[in-house]
Parts: C-alpha cells; structure tokens; sequence
C-alpha cells in the first residue's frame, strides 16, 4: 500500500511540477490527468514485467484445459463464499456457471456468510482449517485482505494471471486495481476487486419527474438548476408531505460527501498529499455547506435531525414515495427488487449535482475519483483444486458475475462488461417499469481506466471524520454559522493532525 | 503428647477444610484473575504508552503521563466527563425519590396480591435487553410519536426530535434510564419496607400522625441505609452507561450525549487508541474507587455503631 502510494504520489508530484503549480480547479485537473497518465505508465511498467515472464507458458498454455475434474472423470466440487443473500443474483451465477462448466468437471455451490465481526471470523476459522472454503468474496478492503495475506490464508493468483493472459489493470482499470498490489515490488495478486460503485450518482423517481413536467438530468446538473428542479418536486404537508430529496444522512456521510468533495479530488480533505493539513477551508467547501442547508431550509431536503431521529432508509422514504430523489447508489439493489420493497415507480441513475457549470465535465462522469473498488474476490490458500478456482474466479470477473447486477444491483468493476446482455437480462426479468435503461448504460458504462492518487489520513483519519461530521451537523442543524463551522473544522482538524504527530515523535 | 497430637489433627484438619474450600473457589477465582484482575492492571500499564491497536501487542513506547496530560484539552474527553457527571447527577436522585414515593404507595394502598402483580410489571425494564429498551424509547421518541403529538396537542408547534437534538438528547436518554432503573429500586424499597418495625406507625396513628407525617418522620429515616445503599451502587451505573448512548445517539447530536464508556469504546475501537482509551477508563476507575471507598467507610461507621 505505501508503496503503491509513494509511486503514485511521486508521480503526481512530477506532473504537478511539469504542469506549474495550477491554483485554479481547471489546470488542477489537468494536472491531475497527466498524472493519472504518468501513473498509468508506472503501474503498466510494473505489470509488464510480471506479465513478460509468463508470456512463453501463457503461449503454451493458449490451447484451453477441457476437464478440470478428477481424474476418475467425476467432478470437482469447489465452494464459493460470500455475504450476499443468494437470491440476489449469486445464485443465478452458479447455475449459470454449473451449466457452463458440467462437461469441464467442475461443481461450484454458493455459500452465504454474514459479513460481520462473527462472521468473518467463522470464514478465517474456515480458511486456516481448510476444505469448506475455496473461493470468496472478501470485503473489507485493503487492511482485511491484507490480515489474510499476512496470515498465509489466500493463494497468490498472479501466476494464474500471467498465465491466462489476464491483465488485471485492463480488465478492472488502474483505478480500482490501485490499493490491491502487494508483495515486495508490488506485483503480487491475492484478490481482485470486483465491485466498483460510483457513490457521486443519485437516484431519480422519473415518474415524479414526468409528472412535474420535468427533464431528467442525465449529463448533470449545478447546484442551481437541481435546488430549481427539488423545490418544483417538493409538495403537501405533515405526514403527507413529498420531499425533493434524501441526503441519506441517517446512512452516514457517504454518498453525501461523496458528491459534494467530488470537484476536489483528491485534495478534498487534506492540501497536502501527506494528510498534514485540513482542507476544510476550501471555497468548494463553503458553497456545498451552503448549498445543503439552503435545500433543507428551503424545505427541498429531508432535514438531517429528521433523518437521524426517525432513522430514515431508502425503503422507508424513496421508496414509500416520500422523496422524489435519493443518494444512495449503493442501495441499487432495493429499487430493482419490487418484490420486497413493493413500488410502482422508475428510477433513473443519474450524477449528483456540482457547484456550477465549469464542473460539468468530469465530475461525476467518471470513476475516477472513486478509487474504492470493493467485493474481493480470492482463493483459499489450501483449495485441493486451485485450478478449478482459478476458471470460477476469471469466469466470474469477466462478466459472469452479470446477474449479481440485475438481481443485485452490484455494479461489477469488470470494463468490458457487456452492456445490452445487462439490459436485456434486466427487460426480461422486469421489464422497463422499475429502471430507465438509459441512465443505467450511462452508469454501467461510466470510464473506470483512470486512476488517481487518494490522499487519505494516516494522523488521526478517524478521529477527523467523526469532527467533520459533527461540526457539519451543528451547521445544518443550526447550531453555528457558516464561518464558525468551517473555523471548527480547520482548526479543531490540523489540532487533530499536530497531536497525532506529536505523539508519533 | 497427646494434646500436641490432638492441636496438630486439629491444624490438619483445618487445612484441609481451607483447601476444600479453596477448591470450589478456584474457578471463578481464576476467572476474576484472568478476566477483571489481570486485564486491570494491563489496562494501567497501557495508559502509561501509546499504543495503537493496530500495530499489534507489544509494539508500544512508554509515554509516562502523557495520556492523562493530552485528555484535558480533549474537548470529547472533558464533554463526556461532564455528560456522565450531569448523568449521575440527576438521574440517581430523581430515580431514588420516585422509586421511594412508589414503593410506599405500593405499599400502603395496594391490597397484597396486586401490590406483587406491580411490583413485577415495574421490575420488568430491569430485566430487558437495553438494546430493546433502547428500540422501544426509540419509537416513543419518533417526530410521530406520542411525546410529540402530546406537546403538538399542547401547542407546540414544532416539537423538537428529541434524539436529535442539542439540548434535549442527554434528558431524554436520563428519562430512559429512569425508567428503566425504577423497578429494581422499588423492589428493593419495598423489601426494606415490609420489614420496618410496626409499633413506631402504630403510635403514630395514635398521636394522629398524618400519612405524609408517618412518611417524612419514620419512613424515610429508618430506610436511610437502603437509600445509601441505592444512591452508590446507583452512581456507580450511571458512571457506566453505554448501550443507551451507543444504540440511540452514538454520543450525538455534536458531543451531547458523549458518555465516559462511551468515549473509550470509541477510541479504543474506532481510534485504535487503546493507551489512550486506557487512560480514560483509568480516569473513570478512580472516580468509582472513590464511591466505593465512601461506602466502606460509611459501612464500616455503621458497623462500629
């Protein structure tokens, strides 16, 4: 991981030297994207070498293996694990693995774990005994994976990787491969990111919209324009009343300052790139507080002590039809399973707002700025058939894990992945009353090959989200002023990093 | 001879019995070594370094007094000092009083088999699950709840959330706890009142006495060491609260409803500062030394009387 970084963070730093130090966010993001490219080059120089050493057994091995079973011409039987509720698409992509792979010798059954303390203890306990698991999907991210690593629990996958030509940076993109390197030269692969979801897009009830008479968003849209389009949305009173919108407050801060730190990236917290100072202050951030409060104020969005209090969630507003829109991405499951969560209503993908027009392009339109890709997928370093893995693992990272977002609504990291095969599986099962096609093209399709350097707090990460969190809930629930908020949070923020610097001494 | 032989069977014996004994304490002797004795004392040796949960055990420096240094000018640490103080301060004596009054209501007025079917229904709070408490609390509080319906119907225009809120979420967690804590109180109440001496209220309905008279003059002297009693093991509680706080608030609104427990629940495990999460809980460890020790010095009087 520090390493990953060091190479990324010095590549940005060349580029931001070769590019002038830009003040204005216009030459920032072109410095950035010369340091994406610089960073790109980096990372493929480190892959191709990994790759080169193969090439000769991948030639070999060109010529695909046809029976992967025992050698008595029975089956293998090979376990997947993971935490999400079969009906939710993984069971579907057994089966469809299952027939895939029924005259190759492989049986591969779904597993459901509980993705919590308990029960990721149960799948270590499971891993280090061996013979119940064999592949999973892992979360947690970085840390988790790399405890399991550091455990001699996973299998290196990158001989496999080389092997079957499989470039993992070209199939998944650099952005969401970047914090999964490790090993001594950062080239070794022990789980790939198979989940890669854009928290800066929202969700939009297109009825609603059609009956205001309204256009949906689909390339955007300014702070302006979406308080415009949530007041005309926004109507009753009381219990009957119909909110614009859904921060999602009560689900943390997430999709929130996912899409208002976005024109920042990735100096939305910090203005270093070693954490060292609060970020706070930025103008960018003054006009998103302001830009809350006045859609709360005005009565357009749901207000945050409301949320908290009543513990509001997509089922029990968006969905209920309290709320014409909602951030919450994530939560793209429950719009499309009508059978759970009743409702009779469509829902367009589309980005959240940006602060005006000069942030149209960019923004939101791309992964870039989220380089968090999740749903690990790796193999038990004990496996009896680390072959018959290795076929389920590619099979499902390219493209066999579709149904996982029709039934699931999990957006796979995959590049490639085949967009109308997704919307006709998704016609089929739902037909089109439930999502707009369109909107979940664009989404499914937004480009994932960038990557930038994340600048994330190693001095008291923590400690300064619990701050932030706290003054910006005493701003919008008016508790303090603008400027007292934002004197808050740098202050009480670089107090923050000082202590933890000092205590590192 | 014989009495030496008869003194040394008599010392054997002795020992023997002691080691019997020894035996069956030995189990939950152990348990209280390893899981409250030990810990106790590793937790004061890591809030006297900086160690951080993620590097691993041992991977410390010693920091000294750094810890209990750096906690004053934490304004969580002094917010939660101050919400647990506030805490104690108004939810032990306002429980002990209506616990006190209901007892003795329950007491005087209810005929003998009612009077048990309200105790039970009161002591009912005492053994429910705080997280279900905490649910239930949860509803009552709703912007649709009955609180809010009954201050609207009052006029209130705009009540506020009460969980939510700056000023109002530390009382409504104290009502909580309130209310949860009475049965237990009034159970105990009414079992210190059962067994008061009748004579002094007989004479009293001789002098004519009136109820409150009887209540003031006799009831509440002679249950003195019941309400000592309730008044430390009740500080000693509300020094401990956590699941109210971590299930309704998580500390919020800001730091309004930070606890001490729960502060160092946060740091330890959300932090990974465990040294300086010890120093709190070393903080929170004094201030219950001190209760208890003006409890033994209290029954220690008593006993000497």
């Amino acid at each position: 991981m520090k390493k990953a970084l060091a190479i990324t963070l010095a590549a940005v730093m060349v580029a931001g030297s070769l590019a002038g130090c830009g003040g204005g966010g216009k030459s920032e993001t072109t410095a950035q994207t010369t340091a994406a490219a610089a960073t790109e080059a980096a990372t493929t120089a480190a892959k191709t070498e990994a790759a080169a050493s193969g090439e000769t057994e991948a030639a070999a091995a060109e010529t695909e293996k046809e029976w992967y079973g025992n050698d008595d011409g029975t089956p293998v039987h090979i376990r997947l694990w993971a935490g999400v509720q079969p009906e939710y698409g993984y069971q579907q992509m057994m089966d469809n693995f299952n027939a895939e792979f029924k005259d190759k010798g492989i049986e591969a059954e779904y597993v459901m774990y509980k993705n919590d303390t308990s029960g990721n203890l149960q799948l270590e306990t499971y891993l280090s005994s061996g013979g119940e698991v064999d592949v999973f999907v892992g979360y947690g991210g970085r840390s988790n994976l790399q405890k399991r690593i550091d455990a001699g629990l996973l299998l290196d996958i990158t001989d496999y990787l080389t092997e079957s030509n499989f470039d993992p940076v070209e199939a998944l993109g650099a952005t969401a491969m970047s914090g999964y390197w490790f090993g001594e030269n950062n080239d070794r692969v022990y789980g790939l990111p198979t989940q890669a979801t854009n928290k800066a897009w929202m969700f939009v009830n297109v009825d609603m919209f059609e009956e205001a008479g309204l256009e949906i968003p689909y390339d955007g849209w300014t702070y302006d324009e979406f308080l415009d389009v949530a007041g005309k949305l926004t109507h009753g009173e009381g219990l009957d009343k119909v909110y614009g919108m859904q921060w999602t407050f009560n689900y943390g801060f997430d999709n929130w300052e996912a899409i208002m730190r976005a024109p920042l990236y990735p100096y939305m917290t910090y203005k270093d790139d070693e954490a060292t100072e609060i970020a706070f202050d930025d103008p960018i951030w003054r006009e998103a507080l302001e830009f809350t409060k006045k859609s709360i104020d005005l009565g357009y969005a749901i207000p945050y002590e409301d949320e908290i209090s009543e513990q509001m969630t997509v089922q029990s507003m968006y969905l209920e039809g309290k709320t014409a829109m909602a951030a919450c991405i994530s939560q793209l499951r429950l719009v499309l399973d009508d059978e759970t969560y009743p409702h009779d209503f469509k829902t367009a993908l589309v980005p959240g707002p940006v602060p005006s027009e000069e942030w149209m392009d960019g923004v939101h339109n791309l992964h870039e700025t989220y380089a968090s890709a999740g749903d690990l997928l790796s193999i038990a370093a004990n496996t009896p058939y680390p072959d018959a893995c290795w076929k389920l693992v590619e099979w499902y990272v390219k493209g066999g894990s579709m149904p996982l977002i029709v039934y699931g609504g999990r957006t796979p990291a995959y590049q490639h992945i085949d967009c109308d095969e997704v919307v006709d599986m998704m016609l089929e099962l739902k037909g089109d009353n439930l999502i707009d096609v369109q909107s979940l093209r664009n989404y499914l399709t937004l480009d994932k090959s960038k990557v930038l350097p994340q600048v994330s707090g190693s001095h008291a990460g923590s400690e300064i989200s619990t701050m932030f969190k706290e003054e910006v809930q005493a701003y919008l629930q008016g508790q303090q002023d603008i400027d007292t908020t934002i004197d808050n949070m740098v202050t009480r923020g670089n107090d923050l990093i000082q202590k933890d610097i000092a205590a590192k001494q | 001879m014989e009495n030496n032989n008869k003194a040394q069977k008599h010392r054997i014996r002795i020992i023997r019995e002691n080691l019997v004994a020894w035996g069956f304490l030995l189990p939950s002797a152990l348990g209280m070594l390893l899981f409250s004795i030990i810990p106790m004392f590793i937790s004061l040796y890591v809030s006297l370094t900086d160690w951080n949960f993620a590097a691993g055990l041992g991977n410390w420096n010693f920091v000294w007094l750094d810890n209990f240094k750096a906690l004053w000018s934490d304004t969580w640490f002094t917010a939660s000092l101050k919400n647990t103080l506030i805490y104690a301060i108004v939810t032990v004596p306002i429980s002990l009083i209506l616990s006190l009054l209901l007892a003795t209501v329950i007491d005087g007025f209810c005929k003998k088999k009612v009077a048990g079917v309200v105790r039970v229904a009161m002591y009912m709070p005492h053994i429910c699950n705080a997280v279900a408490i905490s649910a239930v609390w949860m509803a009552l509080y709703s912007k649709y709840g009955p609180f809010s319906l009954l201050m609207r119907a009052l006029g209130w225009s705009d009540p506020p959330r009460f969980l939510a809120d700056y000023t109002w979420a530390l009382p409504a967690l104290m009502l909580v706890a309130i209310w949860a804590g009475l049965g237990y109180r009034i159970f105990i109440y009414s079992a210190s009142l059962t067994a008061l001496p009748q004579d002094l209220y007989e004479s009293a309905d001789i002098d004519g006495g009136s109820w409150f008279q009887k209540f003031w003059y006799i009831t509440v002297p002679l249950l003195q060491p019941t309400t000592f009693f309730l008044t430390v093991t009740g500080i000693i509680s509300s020094f401990k609260v956590f699941a109210y706080t971590n299930v309704m608030t998580k500390g919020g609104p800001g730091n309004s409803t930070y606890t001490m427990v729960y502060y160092i629940y946060t740091t330890a495990f959300r932090y990974s500062r465990m040294g300086y999460a010890s120093a709190v809980a070393v903080i929170l460890f004094l201030m219950l030394l001190a209760i208890t020790i003006v409890q033994w010095v209290h029954n220690s009087k008593n006993e000497q009387r």
